[in-house]
């Protein structure tokens, strides 16, 4: 935007507007700098108390400060509600900022907060609330009543310590849930989603500590996201998915990684994309594809895919190619190839692969798209994105080789 | 699709012939022509030919979304550069007139655009760029101020 002096022709445009635009623009900042055009004139004092959204972070603020200012808030209707609160916050705060999102309606909620809440039966019974996130910092979501969210739509819980019978009883309450994230919460062991017939999307999280539900069940989702740390989940149902988005983010050990471990690993994997035959569109990571790799070199046999869209983010380095080499041969509808080519978490190839070399040079990545080019017949496309991977001398150690690619569809973007 | 042409007229008599598919682009035009599917010249009582032309500008860049990334990237790029060209009288014009003529993506994109220029300044800055006069008194100020304290806090008002 062009910021010249004169520019406004010294007519105050902006305080003509209508609130409903002031608002609308004020949906795009935090309710804190809203807030200070309070103070631009008289015009500009009360636009912001019936902004339809608040966006709060309470981080060393004084919570009579803000209550106080809160006294002024008239909005009878909030569209979109996000508080974070600070790790002292109390319960009577909580309540307070809960009881506003329930009185003025709010349909799309989110709470950040760490403290071990009971949630009031009101905040469970609300046929206004659309999409929800909550994040309480590993604290306990335990409904004491039955759920009702008629209107929900989207609900993404992060950080949440909740039972299986704790998080059955919520989806129950949701029978419009399209789409779900659960993100790092603690004790959910069987994921059982066969009830949820609307829902499409499903985000799963696991980490180091907290791993992701063992057992999935998801009839009725087409997209998936799943991250696992070190096992990856047992897909039992997941018959009308379209497209997914693996990986795993753990780093095997040099010294305690077995044998007996990669064995189990490569066969979960095998579980895992056998269950993928009617996806078109599929994104792995790096350890999921040398896990495949692994297994491609141990005679282990996969399916035919229909994948027509292929993903892959990873580094390239050799023990990448024979898992990828299987997933084209076996995938010969195969359209477009993106390769994010990306440091990241690997699996030492040390004590996982000794036969393959781990250099991560350009004469990899030549070989992939050779490798790419002589296994498919139907590819239209294929994108290798380098992000910082690429350097000087690798942009010339790859242009010397672009010759020997004998195809012109490869696109050689650096992002 | 059909590829049939709709006349625009602005308020200060400039027409424009566009595409039924971009004129749809504008949820008021989309709107008449539910109403009544042969009308082929749509008068626009509130905004002028030269406003008009940059929310048709944005309608045709934006009349087929793709889904795919490349095509997203490629859209936000070109948001950006369109906004750039504007000085701030010219852009609250558009959103005036996106609002008006009801372009979703063009009122979301000047709201953002607007809105990062807020949240970028101190309010004597704001006063300064968008030429907001200050009718406050000294006193009146300091008590706006007060109320609020916390939105005033010095920790983390923006740097100038």
């Amino acid at each position: 935007m062009k910021l010249a002096g004169d520019s406004t022709d010294g007519v105050d445009f902006i305080s003509s507007l209508p609130d409903a635009i002031l608002h609308h623009i004020f949906s795009y900042i935090t309710t804190k700098v809203a807030i200070r055009t309070s103070v631009l004139s008289k015009r500009w004092k009360h636009i912001w108390y019936e902004t339809p959204s608040l966006s709060i972070v309470c981080y060393r603020v004084d919570p009579n400060s803000i209550n106080k200012t809160l006294r002024s808030y008239s909005a009878p209707k909030i569209t979109s509600f996000d508080v974070t609160m600070s790790n002292d916050v109390t319960a009577p705060e909580i309540d307070t900022w809960i009881n506003l999102a329930v009185s003025r309606n709010a349909e799309d909620l989110s709470l950040k907060f760490r403290y071990n809440y009971r949630f009031p039966d009101t905040f469970f019974i609300n046929s206004s609330l659309k999409q929800l996130s909550l994040n309480l910092g590993y604290s306990n979501l335990i409904p004491k009543c039955v759920v009702s969210w008629s209107s929900l739509r989207t609900l993404s819980l992060n950080r949440c310590k909740m039972s299986d019978g704790s998080f059955a009883k919520i989806l129950s309450g949701c029978l419009l849930l399209e789409s779900l994230t659960l993100n790092l919460c603690d004790r959910l062991y069987h994921l059982d989603l066969s009830k949820s017939l609307s829902l499409r999307r499903l985000e799963v999280y696991g980490d180091r500590w907290i791993e992701a539900p063992a057992r999935i069940v998801a009839p009725h989702i087409h997209y998936l996201r799943l991250e696992n740390y070190q096992r990856p989940s047992n897909l039992v149902d997941v018959s009308s998915l379209t497209e997914a988005n693996l990986n795993l983010s753990y780093v095997l050990d040099y010294f305690t990684c077995e044998i007996v471990e990669a064995e189990l690993l490569q066969f979960m994997v095998r579980e895992i994309l056998v269950k993928l035959q009617n996806v078109k569109k599929l994104t792995i990571g790096g350890i999921f594809l040398q896990i495949l790799s692994l297994a491609e070199l141990r005679g282990v046999t996969f399916p035919k895919f229909n994948i027509e869209a292929l993903t892959v983010e990873t580094r390239i380095d050799q023990s990448m190619i024979p898992g990828l080499a299987r997933l084209l041969q076996n995938s010969p509808g195969l359209k477009r190839i993106t390769v994010y080519i990306m440091k990241c978490n690997t699996i030492p190839t040390s004590s996982m692969l000794d036969d393959i070399g781990t250099d991560a040079k350009m004469k990899h990545v030549a070989s992939f798209v050779k490798l790419v080019m002589g296994n498919t017949k139907t590819l239209e496309k294929l994108v290798l994105q380098f992000g910082d991977y690429l350097d000087a001398t690798g942009i010339e150690e790859l242009c010397q080789m672009v010759p020997t690619f004998f195809d012109n569809n490869v696109q050689n973007s650096k992002l | 699709m059909s590829s049939n042409k709709i006349v625009l007229t602005s308020s200060d008599g400039e027409s424009f012939e566009v595409e039924e598919v971009v004129a749809r682009k504008l949820q008021i035009v989309g709107h008449m022509l539910e109403d009544d599917c042969v009308i082929n010249e749509i008068p626009l009582q509130n905004v002028t030919g030269d406003i008009l032309s940059m929310v048709i500008e944005y309608c045709k860049t934006h009349v087929d979304e793709e889904e795919s990334e490349e095509a997203q990237t490629k859209l936000k790029t070109w948001d950006e550069e369109f906004m750039k060209k504007f000085d701030i009288k010219t852009l609250l014009q558009i959103i005036l007139a996106a609002n008006y003529l009801n372009v979703k993506g063009l009122l979301d994109l000047v709201s953002q655009t607007i809105a990062d220029t807020i949240k970028d300044y101190t309010p004597e800055q704001i006063r300064e760029v968008f030429g907001v006069e200050n009718d406050y008194t000294e006193e009146e100020e300091a008590e706006v101020r007060k109320e609020n304290a916390w939105a005033f806090d010095e920790a983390d008002t923006p740097k100038p």
